[in-house]
């Protein structure tokens, strides 16, 4: 049965933020799968909700003004919008684990990395102070950490952004989870570390089998991480597949524009395609296709109507123009 | 702004109680209904009658009369007080601040020096080398509140003056001094009206407890800090006395406050 | 090729807890008129200070730069303001670079206001109407206070101030970092137009090697304070000599996942307090041998426009 490799299942989520009387489309309507193994990319720029999407997975809206008005979201058989919070506490770091973007803010900086890790084991797993210790320090070999027992009494300011960044990821792994949310988890480090920790998740993945979804802006880590990908804009789903079909010949006006307007290395380029406009407000979204005020193919039907999404060469997308293609090369 | 300011109700109610207590200050000579300097030892804190509306005093004097002719010394008390601590501090505090090195540390040094006495302490010298009298005591009530307008501006300026907005103008070419005043100064405008709002009702109370000892206002002059300390040992017997010079503070107070809060948003041009 | 700036042996050294920060150590490099120099390397490598050197926004420790000869600091206030006007900044955080409180237009004609440009206020706001037009952006939109614009129209009222002035020289300090791609890329078309306009020399301060790759002439690579590469953009990229240029060109994530590229890994652990002598790079570098860690290697020119500091790179 297929429906066993599937982790994660994401249908028709629809999470919106409440201000008086505003109500702010943050996603709208995003369907996705993560299968067992799998990395999933999903890149957008800011405000595209990518974010939102990963908050709304973990119930982690709590916080803010945001809630999930729709959709249901299925982990691993158990529909997580109908458990109570004590039991998404247990899925939380037991089974799903997430990673910032900025390591500092999410480490506590009066403890050490070593009481930290192990605290994050107690909690899950009933096992002796000792026993976690031990077991944060085989953690901090994992995520390749040098003089791991050195660094279990160190304070998260003595490391650098990158190390925090693997201690966290450490923490993530402390309890075998199933899936991995990483939200930007490089955009704050030096491309040089940028690298080591991707390769680290490659790593982590093939060694636990890992679904892991990776949140970022950066085409290029998509290109060189990713399984599948699902291209966002403004709340909404442009396209969704596999990410080398999709990066290769992407469907979507977006997702073109967005590629041409990437200052690349391979290339020469005199101009930059650059896309008019800017990424619309959640609480001003234009009728129809978000995307149509800076789309140069929109039509009328673009300005009235929000497209379905339709699938090609396994992807899908959500453009009537890009249908269109699709029925005339047929 | 003038329309940010009628938006916010409370800002309403609070200008319009300062209007009100200006007003009355103004017109005091006309609305009272007799002298507040006369005594009437016959009719000693009388309670409330048709003559005097609000009962008499401890020493048989009106009370709506004393109240609303001393809205005006309150009045020029804590505007008094407030304006020279809200310019001297700010000078200090700016030029401490944006220079910084060994300026900042002697002027924050004298400040501290100044923090160190008690306000009471502070206006007490103060009286004592110049005149026993009103003015000395407001200026020096006004000094001692100089140290904390310049600690707050300090940090302001020096928080602003890391801004890119201030190494841009640099860049432009613009001259220290003009940044401090155009760029840095505009932006501390918030926390120094809170703080200039919230001085104006201690200050009338300080300088009240001056008069207590004999060196703020002469006795008999009605001011409300005045009234409330010559009222305090009936507090348990007539408290009407008390209550409406201590309900005429409260209220000035709270006008004030409620005004600083509604100016400091107005003044915020990022406020939606 | 007409010289406009000349940076020689920059040093800025801050001191930290009682440990002497090198920030910027030893810079030296040259930039013609109309140019584009892209300055790139990681975070705490120095550009950003450098660039803040040039402007003489902080005070060197040693060196000196020289604005068509005439050294930048201490500069009395005629010839100080003479040479702000010629040379100007943009800055990373557009909406950090604003007075909050001042509309869009006002900050452009108090600039002008500064230099003396323009009879009253009504001339200066028709000329700076005009930079806010080569910026698109409309004079209603001059009338705006900064929060009101989104972080691309916020970088473009920065352009706008810093061409006011018509300088020769603008120090772009991560203009389009904290953009998002779509725009970024109108930012640095705008930017374009403007050089090619005006005849602006530009340095490109940035950690992102693409953005760098399609704006600039040539390149400098940092590494902790020191200059390790310079070269001609083409030269830089196709070319890398440095074992520094080498590891983070490679380290960039490829949008063409059928490429494979050899990829450099350095490790990420540096002790900052060991590099007094020797060279900087060498507790990451591959190739480090003892020479490394004992002397300080010198830029030399490779081949003509090219210039690297390694032992190991030859004259050729």
């Amino acid at each position: 049965m297929e429906d066993k490799n599937i982790v994660l299942e994401v249908e028709h989520l629809k999470t919106s933020f409440f201000y008086g009387k505003k109500e702010g489309k943050a996603v709208d309507d995003i369907s996705f799968k993560v299968k067992k193994g799998e990395i999933l990319g999903i890149v957008g720029e800011s405000g595209s909700g990518k974010s939102v999407t990963a908050m709304s997975v973990m119930k982690l809206l709590g916080n803010t003004k945001g809630r999930v008005v729709g959709g249901s979201i299925n982990f691993m058989g158990r529909d997580l919008l109908a458990v109570s919070d004590k039991e998404m506490r247990q899925i939380r770091g037991k089974h799903i684990a997430m990673v910032f973007q900025e390591p500092m803010t999410s480490l506590n900086p009066v403890l050490t990395v070593g009481e930290q890790i192990a605290e994050t084991i107690v909690v899950h797993e009933k096992v002796s102070k000792k026993e976690a210790l031990a077991r944060a320090k085989e953690l901090l070999d994992t995520v390749q950490i040098p003089l791991a027992e050195k660094r279990l009494g160190e304070y998260p300011h003595e490391l650098s952004g990158g190390m925090r960044q693997r201690v966290m990821i450490a923490m993530g792994l402390c309890c075998n989870p199933d899936l991995i949310i990483a939200d930007e988890p490089t955009t704050a480090l030096d491309v040089t570390i940028q690298m080591q920790i991707l390769e680290l998740f490659k790593k982590l993945r093939e060694q636990y089998e890992l679904s892991i979804i990776l949140i970022t802006h950066d085409m290029g880590v998509i290109a060189e991480m990713t399984d599948r990908v699902m291209v966002m804009y403004a709340g909404c789903m442009a396209e969704y597949g596999d990410t080398a079909t999709i990066l290769k010949n992407p469907r979507h006006p977006y997702t073109k524009a967005l590629m041409k307007a990437i200052p690349r290395l391979d290339e020469k380029q005199e101009y930059l395609d650059a896309i008019p406009g800017v990424i619309p407000s959640i609480f001003n979204l234009p009728e129809g296709c978000r995307f149509h005020p800076r789309c140069r193919l929109a039509t009328e039907r673009c300005r009235k109507e929000r497209p379905d999404a339709f699938t090609v060469d396994g992807r899908t997308v959500c453009c009537f123009k890009a249908f269109e293609e699709v029925k005339e090369s047929l | 702004m003038f329309k940010n300011i009628i938006h916010n109700k409370m800002t309403v109610v609070g200008f319009s109680i300062v209007i009100v207590i200006v007003a009355i200050g103004i017109l005091s000579p006309f609305i009272i209904t007799a002298d507040p300097m006369e005594m009437d030892l016959y009719n000693v804190a009388a309670p409330a009658s048709d003559e005097h509306i609000w009962g008499t005093d401890e020493l048989g004097r009106d009370i709506f009369s004393r109240v609303i002719s001393g809205a005006r010394t309150s009045l020029v008390i804590a505007i008094v007080v407030v304006g020279i601590g809200t310019v001297l501090g700010t000078l200090i505090g700016a030029v401490s601040g944006y220079l910084g090195g060994l300026t900042d540390s002697l002027l924050m040094k004298v400040m501290d020096i100044l923090m160190a006495f008690p306000t009471i302490l502070l206006a007490l010298f103060f009286v004592t080398i110049f005149d026993p009298g009103l003015y000395s005591a407001i200026i020096g009530v006004g000094l001692s509140s100089v140290p904390r307008f310049a600690r707050l501006v300090r940090g302001s300026v020096m928080s602003i003056k890391e801004k890119e907005y201030v190494e841009a103008q640099r860049s432009a070419g613009e001259r220290k001094i003009s940044i401090l005043f155009r760029h840095i100064l505009p932006n501390c405008i918030g926390p120094i009206i809170v703080q200039a709002t919230l001085t104006m009702g201690n200050s009338i109370i300080t300088v009240a407890g001056l008069g207590f000892l004999g060196l703020g206002v002469d006795p008999g002059v009605p001011e409300w800090g005045a009234m409330l300390s010559d009222a305090r040992s009936y507090l348990a017997s007539k408290p009407a006395i008390c209550i409406y010079p201590g309900a005429a503070i409260a209220l000035a107070v709270l006008g004030f406050n409620l005004l600083g809060d509604g100016l400091r948003d107005a003044l915020d041009v990022r406020q939606e | 090729m007409e010289k406009l700036l000349e940076v020689k042996e920059l040093c800025k050294y801050f001191s930290k807890g009682g440990q002497t920060i090198r920030a910027v150590d030893g810079v030296s490099f040259e930039l013609n008129k109309g140019e584009t120099l892209g300055l790139v390397g990681e975070s705490g490598c120095g550009k950003s200070t450098t660039g803040r050197l040039i402007l003489n926004l902080i005070e060197p420790t040693f060196g000196e730069v020289l604005f068509e000869g005439k050294p930048v600091v201490n500069l009395k206030r005629p010839e100080e303001l003479a040479f702000r006007r010629r040379a100007q900044m943009i800055f990373q955080d557009c909406f950090a670079s604003l007075s909050p409180r001042v509309r869009a237009g006002d900050a452009v004609v108090q600039i002008l206001k500064i230099h003396g440009i323009g009879k009253d206020k009504k001339e200066r706001w028709e000329i700076a109407r005009q930079f806010f037009e080569e910026v698109t952006l409309s004079e209603e939109q001059m009338k705006r206070y900064p929060h009101e614009f989104s972080g691309g129209q916020r970088q473009r009222i920065g352009i706008a101030k810093a061409l006011c002035l018509n300088p020769d020289l603008i120090v772009c300090d991560e203009p389009v970092s904290a953009l998002d791609v779509s725009v970024q890329a109108q930012i640095i078309n705008t930017m374009k137009d403007i050089q090619k306009k005006f005849g602006i020399a530009y340095i490109f301060i940035s950690h992102d090697l693409g953005v760098v790759k399609h704006i600039s002439d040539r390149v400098a690579c940092m590494y902790l304070g020191r200059l390790v590469e310079i070269a001609e953009k083409d030269d830089f990229y196709d070319n890398p000599l440095h074992p520094y240029s080498i590891a983070l060109l490679s380290a960039i994530p490829d949008m063409d996942p059928q490429r494979k590229k050899k990829k450099f890994f350095i490790p990420s652990e540096v002790n900052l307090k060991q590099y007094e002598d020797g060279c900087r790079f060498c507790q990451r570098c591959w190739k480090a041998q003892e020479i490394c860690r004992e002397k300080t290697p010198e830029l030399v020119e490779v081949y003509p426009g090219h210039k690297v500091a390694c032992h190991f790179v030859e004259k050729k």
